[in-house]
């Protein structure tokens, strides 16, 4: 006989025979949803995905907005343009995120995709508004100490200058992915990996960026548990020097703008603004 | 036969560091061999952590949490992906749409963009990258001048005898031209004398510098200048104390071109 068997009473252990494992109807069905959901999961991996990357289509270019559209952008921009505070601009339909002043263009970023997302069972629907402002506290940035000179020193020219190149290497350093919240609730998620080239994904690559789908997922069940609105979301695919120029923008309590062009777009060059270019998808791989 | 200690761990039982030995059960107990079913040898799955004993088969069977846990990671795939986002591209994202038609007749747009094209600047206006370390004197959309230009270092520098502290940053956001002078003098603070290493005067007249701002300033408030240098080699890098230097060409372009009252934008 084998198996290991339970005593009853006495000074010694008690001895219990280990159950054999079976393959109950029960488990068999948990077994095949299990690997069901798996699949799906795997498989939606390879569709857009938000914050955990994947696939997306670019932007959809050329179409127009309508006149209602055009009405609420310029009716954003003119309360966003009354506070004389640098702002952000974010035209769904032209692929890129203005920096802007007073209505005028400073900076423009180039959004290689961009995509919105929505929880599930939210009710549907597009943006709450059309103006947010940004609550996420930025990070106090590194800053270098400057060092005090001796009277017969050396020169403010070459202190400077090493700080300055500290300062630089701390600027290289800036985020390049991050996300941004904003009151109403809106989080901006940037991503900058445009243009950089990446291995083809296998199944495992799928399975394993899924975990920030999952981890949305429970963030929203959360959210819900405790009675707060889940926020939709706008994923942008920068270039990574853009997304870390965008941080080193950025300014707390900014605005950002969503709308639509009000006007025909005009070439960044023709208007003398600086663009931050699109990275080339030859670029290899960081 | 008294069973060989050594043997146990070779019998499936690991040794457990300095806390954990392997017992002789003859030994330390003497009721085992009643208890033990022959299928297992006398001197095998007993371990002991400190004082106490215990036989291996009395840990709970993992393989009865394999169901719960299982379903537990079911439901928690299943609440991720079903609670989850479900995403779209970015174009077809539907705008806000608080306008009526009747607001968005070609009328009002027309109106609404004059609103907007009011509230910018009609005359010259100077854009500082601070990143980029450049500055560009604007008329609408054209550029008048691009400079490169100097901004603040973001360094901190601490006051060794007070503790006071300076941040060296150019300020982002939306400045004006106060006033611009020729020849500025430079009423040195506190900080220059704390970073050069010297005591702070206490006679005003000591602080004055006729030959560190350059040619031409011009007052952007809180101290901030627009203003020349004598270290032009460190034009383009981020070297000053918070103010925006230039070279001298560029500073008296700008200096002539621009009136008191234009407005600056820093980013």
């Amino acid at each position: 006989m084998t198996g290991v068997y339970r005593t009853s009473g006495g000074r010694g252990p008690r001895l219990s025979r280990l159950p054999e494992f079976r393959w109950t109807a029960g488990r068999r069905w948990a077994l095949v949803l299990l690997l069901v959901a798996l699949l799906a999961l795997a498989l939606s991996a390879g569709a857009p995905a938000g914050a955990g990357g994947g696939s997306a289509v670019p932007f959809a270019l050329g179409a127009p907005p309508s006149a209602e559209e055009q009405a609420a952008a310029l009716a954003a921009e003119i309360a966003a343009a009354k506070t004389h505070a640098i702002y952000l601009a974010l035209d769904p339909r032209s692929g890129h995120l203005d920096l802007k002043v007073d209505g005028l263009l400073l900076r423009r970023f180039a959004v290689e995709r961009g995509l919105f997302g929505r929880p599930r069972f939210s009710g549907g629907g597009g943006l709450a508004a059309d103006r947010f402002r940004l609550v996420t506290e930025l990070p106090e940035p590194e800053r270098p100490l400057i060092p005090i000179r001796s009277p017969e020193g050396a020169g403010a020219g070459s202190s400077s200058l090493a700080v300055s190149e500290a300062r630089a290497e701390s600027m290289a350093q800036m985020p390049t992915h991050y996300r941004l919240r904003f009151e109403p609730p809106l989080e901006l998620s940037v991503r900058g990996e445009s243009g950089v080239a990446t291995p083809d994904e296998s199944a495992l690559d799928g399975l394993w960026r899924l975990r920030f789908r999952l981890y949305e997922g429970w963030q929203a069940v959360g959210h819900r548990l405790i009675g707060q609105a889940v926020p939709p979301r706008i994923v942008l695919y920068l270039a990574p020097e853009a997304a870390q120029r965008l941080f080193m923008t950025l300014d707390p309590a900014m605005q950002l703008v969503i709308a639509a062009p009000p006007v025909p777009a005009v070439a960044p060059g023709a208007l003398g603004v600086p663009e931050v270019p699109r990275a080339a998808p030859s670029v290899p791989a960081r | 036969m008294r069973p060989d200690p050594t043997r146990s761990a070779s019998l499936g039982l690991e040794p457990l560091g300095s806390i954990a030995e392997v017992l002789d059960p003859e030994r330390e107990a003497p009721a085992l061999d009643t208890l033990l079913v022959p299928t297992l040898s006398q001197d095998r799955g007993w371990a002991a952590v400190g004082r106490r004993r215990f036989h291996l088969s009395d840990l709970p069977d993992l393989r009865r949490l394999i169901g719960p846990l299982a379903l537990a990671a079911l439901v928690a795939l299943l609440l991720g992906l079903g609670f989850g986002f479900s995403y779209g591209d970015l174009s077809a994202m539907p705008l806000p749409s608080r306008v009526t038609l009747a607001a968005a007749s070609p009328r009002a747009l027309a109106r609404a963009g004059q609103k907007l094209a009011a509230g910018a600047p009609h005359g010259v206006r100077i854009e500082v990258d601070t990143i980029a370390n450049r500055l560009f004197l604007k008329q609408g959309d054209k550029i008048l001048r691009e400079a490169v230009c100097s901004t603040g270092t973001g360094g901190l520098l601490v006051d060794p005898h007070s503790g006071r502290r300076w941040v060296f940053e150019t300020p982002h956001g939306v400045h004006r031209v106060l006033d611009k002078k020729k020849d500025p003098i430079w009423n040195k603070p506190d900080w220059a004398f704390v970073e050069e290493g010297t005591p702070i005067p206490k006679n005003e007249a000591e602080r004055l510098d006729p030959y560190s701002l350059g040619d031409y300033a011009l007052y952007l408030g809180g101290g901030y200048l627009i203003h020349g240098t004598l270290y032009q080699r460190l034009l383009g890098r981020s070297v000053t104390h918070g103010c925006i230097r230039l070279g001298d060409e560029d500073l008296a372009a700008i200096f002539k071109a621009t009136p008191v009252g234009s407005r600056v934008y820093i980013y």
